[in-house]
């Protein structure tokens, strides 16, 4: 059924390397969903398994190829924390097209967020940030269904939470709620990609399941310091967009299959153009 | 004599020369340790920081081999608020 109305509305279009492939628009998706009674996702899905590619996924195409889009659709990422970090990798994990996310944070904009925080802004001081940054995910595309949770992710919540994804962006600001996150992220067996910033720095690091990860890098979860450097240097937008690019790249590499990242630290310094791997195994 | 390869990151880097990029080849004494390390770039004892030796997290009493490699950073946690 749903087949039969994607082929009808499929067209031809012309790949900007010259090959010719089938495409399907975002009014014909919604129109199909519209009449099926389903979801866009559901109708993005079905398209790429009969070899119809949704027109706004075309420029991921030649990187991610047709399969690794249809993993991407059909995957779910947790995000925690929907800060400096989390706004930007939430807008980029919206548009390459991944199909569920579950947004994680209990806070709300206030105007120190205004400098780094891509969903923020000076008409919304006060509002939920899972609640701004779902909004901005529906208009940018509308086949990724977000799921918002407005709470403080802890040791007793975290797996009722995270239920159900395959990645997990660890996108908050204490390193004892880290370490929690990647207890929680180890006992439900989905990989966690870590990201820090401070200043023109920042760090980012995918830890999967068994790995020492934050232990590796700190010692302990009672060694480690609560905060770092951050407390002084602060936080500047570019640097939180670089690492959440980062962050949002190894996500996707993991859950389309493109490629497994090693558990290197990749450190980011921005203050001399520098960006370094350093093996925690 | 042993040899060093020593990387400073990010806000310790201000305890280096200012044409310094953060690398660093040290000559040490035999049996010099990660603490001999830090007193010779005049990192203070109380300034928070992370040392790695040959990808591994170290603590001040840990002796070098030749040619180890040092990595010295600042904890950073920012993120979210």
């Amino acid at each position: 059924m749903l087949e039969k109305q994607i082929e009808k509305r499929a067209r031809g279009y012309l790949r900007p390397d010259g090959e010719e492939i089938s495409v399907i628009d975002l009014g014909s998706v919604a129109q199909i969903a519209s009449d099926s009674e389903t979801s866009p996702r559901r109708v993005e899905i079905e398209a790429l398994r009969i070899g119809v590619v949704p027109l706004k996924y075309e420029r991921n195409l030649g990187t991610l190829g047709a399969d690794g889009q249809l993993r991407l659709l059909q995957s779910r990422v947790g995000v925690v924390g929907l800060g400096g970090l989390g706004g930007f990798t939430c807008e980029l994990l919206a548009r390459v097209g991944v199909g569920k996310l579950t947004l994680i944070d209990d806070d709300v904009y206030d105007e120190s967020n205004l400098n780094r925080q891509l969903h923020s802004g000076s008409g919304i001081i006060g509002r939920h940030k899972t609640e701004a940054s779902a909004e901005r995910v529906g208009q940018i595309n509308p086949s990724v269904a977000c799921e918002v949770h407005n709470e403080r992710l802890d040791d007793t919540n975290a797996q009722r939470l995270l239920t159900g994804c395959d990645l997990v962006v660890d996108c908050l600001d204490s390193l004892d709620a880290r370490f929690q996150l990647q207890d929680a992220c180890a006992q439900l067996g989905v990989p966690m990609v870590h990201g820090a910033i401070a200043g023109m720095m920042g760090q980012v690091m995918v830890i999967y399941p068994g790995q020492e990860g934050l232990g590796a890098l700190y010692g302990s979860a009672q060694q480690a310091p609560e905060h770092g450097v951050e407390l002084s240097l602060g936080n500047l937008g570019a640097t939180a967009a670089a690492v959440s690019a980062f962050q949002v790249q190894q996500a996707v590499k993991v859950l389309a299959e493109i490629s497994r990242p090693d558990g290197d630290m990749l450190l980011i310094d921005m203050a001399v153009g520098s960006c370094e791997r350093i093996s925690l195994s | 004599m042993i040899e060093a390869e020593v990387r400073v990151y990010a806000t310790l880097r201000q305890y280096l020369d200012q044409h310094d990029r953060g690398v660093l080849h040290m000559e040490l004494a035999e049996g010099s340790t990660v603490a001999d390390v830090l007193q010779r770039i005049g990192i203070p004892s109380d300034e928070v920081k992370q040392v790695f030796v040959d990808n591994r997290r170290a603590g001040l009493d840990v002796q070098l081999d030749d040619g180890a490699r040092v990595s010295i950073f600042p904890p950073i946690a920012g993120g979210l608020g």
